[in-house]
């Protein structure tokens, strides 16, 4: 037999390839008009599913680890917490005393600015395979009352921020769009002075956010760690979800706007559980986006 | 058909790895693609275009993964395997200079591909930003990956082999 790298490719080799080709941008064409239903069940229950299972691997193997790791370190800290222990006592007392203050407090002040709507949590289970699209993957679908185009927030460190949008609803899994996503668009505001742009996205989860389109008399206002929140105007996202605070700005040359830089106030590269906002019941309050 | 099998499984697992246990990045949150680099090396050894099935199979795949619109995976790992296909017969395998170029080269070829898909198709179409940082971080690193995952398969390169029925004498 001879050696097949004296020839070149055979006829088989391109027709193979052309057949893959035309059929995968036959696909493509038809996928970008319109969604093949089958393909979306299997995605929903095969593709969830087998995505969930992963991540409960990774996971029981991480707690595993973490659990060797902590027993070890029991024994040392069994004895250092005897000796603390009669410390402890006395303070908790203290500690009484200010969990009731802590919880009146929070009652007062109603961190979150969206109190009175349905909000479902979810937990990220996986992100995109590629660094093209970056796109989140959470455990809860259709199934569990999530719709297409819910917006989604998080809880960071004591501030509540915005995350993305949903753009795919499985079975039991959803797909959101994060705010750092290229294609991401939101309406938003200065909460300062109350000027009106866009945010979009600059593709990759370390970059900052671009405000776009506010006008070039605001400059003399804006400073750097002035916060962004959404306008509502989009009838998307509810107005005065906090996006991120100003970072660098600058106006461009022959340009009427200025570009800005905003740093989202949620750090999404350590994001686990976020919140997909019921909007249909936000609208019975008269909160809803727009409003 | 058995090589076919087995070449799907081990990318669709590497996109599964990719999602899951790699979604955070190794490094600037730039995530490997494992998965293209085992479609290149079942490419690169199967002269008869076995690869490009594989890689359409696995493409599928991994758009049901992603947020892209079906076929979009499908035509990008298909032309990368094509050429691979093509390398085959003029280059033979090294340790690391053919992985690193293949991995680096299918990577430029996806950047390019991908921008010519969003200008052709509709506007919800993502591209790879092959002008910024993170493009240079990611074409290092699929180089790299791919040298180590040619290394590695080649252990097990048998199984990933297509073997013709013997002639009869």
């Amino acid at each position: 037999m001879k050696n097949s790298r004296f020839h070149g490719p055979t006829r088989a080799v391109h027709q193979k390839a052309a057949i893959c080709l035309i059929l995968s941008l036959m696909i493509l064409f038809v996928s970008t008009k319109t969604m093949v239903r089958l393909p979306d069940i299997f995605k929903g229950y095969v593709i969830g599913g087998l995505q969930k299972s992963f991540s409960a691997v990774s996971s029981f193997f991480s707690r595993t680890v973490g659990a060797v790791s902590q027993l070890r370190s029991v024994q040392k800290d069994y004895e250092l917490l005897l000796n603390k222990m009669q410390d402890y006592e006395s303070r908790e007392r203290d500690f009484a005393a200010l969990k009731e203050e802590n919880q009146r407090l929070k009652e007062l002040l109603d961190l979150s600015s969206l109190p009175n709507t349905k909000k479902m949590a979810a937990h990220v289970i996986a992100r995109d395979p590629s660094n093209t699209y970056s796109s989140l993957v959470i455990d809860k679908g259709y199934d569990d009352g999530i719709r297409k185009y819910m917006p989604v927030i998080a809880y960071q460190d004591g501030l509540e921020g915005l995350v993305g949008k949903i753009i795919e609803v499985k079975a039991s899994t959803s797909i959101l769009q994060p705010l750092y996503d290229q294609r991401f668009y939101a309406a938003a505001r200065l909460a300062k002075t109350r000027a009106e742009g866009m945010i979009n996205g600059e593709g990759f989860r370390d970059s900052p956010l671009s405000l776009l389109y506010i006008p070039k008399s605001e400059m003399d206002q804006l400073k750097q760690g002035d916060i962004v929140v959404t306008s509502g105007l989009d009838q998307v996202f509810p107005p005065e979800i906090m996006i991120g605070r100003v970072g660098n700005f600058r106006l461009n040359e022959f340009s009427s706007s200025l570009v800005i830089d905003v740093q989202p106030a949620i750090d999404l590269s350590r994001i686990e559980y976020v919140f997909a906002i019921d909007v249909s019941s936000m609208l019975s309050s008269g909160k809803g986006p727009g409003k | 058909m058995s090589s076919i099998l087995i070449s799907s499984a081990a990318a669709i697992l590497m996109l599964f790895i990719q999602s899951t246990w790699l979604s955070h990045g190794i490094f600037l949150g730039i995530i490997p693609d494992l998965a293209m680099s085992v479609l290149l090396f079942s490419s690169f050894i199967n002269k008869n275009g076995q690869g490009i099935i594989v890689s359409f199979v696995v493409g599928i795949v991994a758009d049901m993964l992603s947020a892209s619109p079906l076929g979009y995976y499908a035509f990008l790992f298909s032309s990368c395997a094509y050429l691979a296909t093509l390398l085959s017969y003029t280059t033979e395998k090294d340790v690391f200079i053919i992985p690193f170029l293949l991995g680096t080269g299918a990577t430029i070829v996806m950047g390019f591909l991908s921008r010519i898909i969003a200008l052709v198709f509709s506007a919800n179409i993502h591209s790879y930003q092959i002008f910024s940082a993170e493009f240079g971080v990611e074409l290092i690193m699929n180089g790299l990956f791919t040298v180590l995952i040619f290394f590695l398969l080649s252990f097990v390169q048998r199984f990933f082999e297509h073997s013709p029925r013997k002639a009869l004498p």
